[in-house]
């Protein structure tokens, strides 16, 4: 087990958004979660990568009670969010931008550079374009930065927030055909994804949260082929 | 003195003033970057730092010991003031972090005229020797010492932001301290750092051209003001264009002085903000 979440609750002022999760991702998975806008899926990766502090309820991270420890003390165990938006470094060239992923475990020179060949492995693209500024490549480039940098803390688990949030079909393709490798690299994954459809079929298993609550759960064959989520989530 | 050696001589001291205003300028872009904020207490570092060196040099310190304890002196209140006063006030609006930074302005001036009292202090020169004659015009020695410190600064703050973790962390923070976070940067250590270099030079400046002034608790408020200047004209958030827009208000204003009128030197300076704000709101250099 790499993350258990035990009835874990958040929330912003007097709002509670997360209302009792319990959640697990197993070694080597690829978990999915659903749900509609607002239902707190981006506020529950927040609070597993330590942005937000739970107000009830505990995590485990690699077999290690996590609950209330910073990003920085859980990017260096092995944890890291790529978030929603993408959140790079639009002034810093896309070499800075890859470096900062590993900021906190300092590499040795050549360690770094196996890290970025390890990155260029994945997205090619992004060698070509080491020295420009990210701020002025395209979204679906942008989006590759965003998830190479989650990659360059060498995570066990990494959070994945919406990467094809306003992108072309194809690069949409691209991206989440991503996503599988990694899981063949052995890291695990936890999936925001408004493309349900495809992200179900890329899933082992998924969550389905609504208004802070999970409300089904279960392998990702079988939520394809439940009426509820065919009606709800893939407009069938 | 011939035309040539009294126009060579207004370089000299446009060189001269116009260092001290990029390092000020600069030591504001470092803050503003990090806390989205305008430090007016910045020219109070130029006091403590000129001052302090002073009175550590009369005391028998030897220069170089000096110089670097009033530095280390200026970035540890820097660093307190953020700590202490700025943090707690992290989520309120930036016009009362202003008014903030406008009443620790007051209340270091207030604590350096306890300490130095309403004197004037001179630091003697970092060197002793002959002025060296350039085309006529006295080249004074600390003229070299001010532009070497000056030019030292700026190559260390290249190279602190472009080539270290720490540098382009502070750069992640300042552009997105979300994304900052996450990367498992700590923003609010990154910011007590930019504090600390920023008062740091702040103090640099002053210490710089102590030899060649009269400094007293005052002495702070023009050289802010005419910082604060040269980084709206240089673009408020580029350390390249506040250095270019400082070196170029000292020269406006030595020939300026030399040329026309001391009586005008401040009118022209504040008529090319004026000029600028209207004509490139966004700075002299910048893109947009």
């Amino acid at each position: 087990m790499i993350l258990k979440a035990e009835r874990l609750s958040a929330g912003y002022a007097r709002i509670q958004v997360l209302k009792a999760i319990d959640l697990e991702v197993k070694k080597g998975e690829i978990v999915c979660l659903v749900g509609a806008n607002g239902a707190g899926k981006s506020t529950l990766l927040k609070v597993l990568s330590g942005v937000i502090p739970p107000t009830a309820g505990a995590f485990t991270f690699d077999g290690r009670d996590v609950t209330g420890r910073k990003p920085n003390q859980l990017v260096r165990m092995g944890l890291s969010h790529v978030p929603e938006g993408r959140q790079i470094f639009g002034s810093l060239t896309v070499k800075q931008n890859l470096f900062l992923g590993a900021y906190v475990n300092p590499a040795k020179k050549e360690r770094l550079d196996d890290l970025l060949e390890s990155v260029f492995g994945l997205f090619p693209k992004l060698k070509e374009r080491l020295a420009q500024k990210a701020g002025t490549m395209s979204g679906g480039e942008q989006q590759m930065l965003a998830i190479g940098r989650g990659l360059m803390s060498q995570p066990k688990l990494l959070l994945l927030d919406e990467p094809s949030l306003g992108l072309a079909p194809l690069v949409v393709e691209a991206i989440l055909s991503t996503i599988g490798e990694l899981r063949s690299r052995g890291i695990s994954i936890l999936l925001v994804e408004q493309n349900v459809n495809a992200a179900l079929h890329i899933s082992d298993r998924a969550y389905v949260l609504e208004t802070g609550r999970i409300v089904l759960q279960g392998e990702a064959k079988d939520l394809l082929e439940n009426e509820e989520v065919k009606r709800c989530y893939l407009g069938m | 003195m011939s035309d040539i050696s009294h126009l060579v001589q207004f370089l000299f001291s446009g060189i001269t003033v116009g260092s001290v205003y990029a390092l000020i300028a600069v030591s504001l872009v470092i803050v503003y970057k990090v806390s989205q904020l305008i430090c007016f207490a910045q020219g109070e570092f130029f006091v403590f730092g000129a001052l302090t060196m002073t009175t550590l040099v009369s005391k028998g310190v030897p220069v170089p010991l000096a110089f670097f304890l009033s530095i280390i002196i200026a970035m540890a209140l820097g660093a307190l003031i953020q700590q202490v006063l700025i943090r707690p006030m992290k989520n309120t609006s930036v016009g009362a972090l202003i008014v903030m930074t406008i009443a620790i302005s007051l209340a270091l001036r207030g604590l350096a005229l306890l300490i130095w009292g309403r004197e004037s202090h001179v630091l003697p020169p970092f060197s002793r020797g002959e002025p060296i004659q350039v085309l006529g015009a006295a080249l004074q020695l600390q003229i070299l010492w001010i532009v070497g410190i000056t030019t030292v600064v700026l190559f260390l703050i290249w190279f602190f932001f472009e080539k270290t973790p720490a540098g382009i962390a502070m750069r992640a923070c300042a552009e997105n301290p979300y994304g900052a976070s996450l990367m498992g940067i700590n923003t609010q250590k990154t910011t007590l750092v930019a504090w600390a270099w920023g008062s740091g030079i702040g103090a640099l400046a002053g210490m710089a051209v102590a030899p060649m002034l009269f400094t007293q608790y005052t002495s702070g408020i023009m050289p802010m003001v005419k910082g604060f200047i040269a980084m709206s004209i240089g673009g408020l958030g580029s350390i390249v264009g506040s250095v270019i827009a400082g070196l170029l208000l000292g020269l406006v204003e030595s020939y300026t002085i030399g040329l026309i009128s001391s009586k005008f030197s401040d009118t022209i300076v504040f008529a090319l903000l004026m000029a600028v704000l209207v004509f490139r709101p966004n700075g002299l250099f910048s893109r947009s």
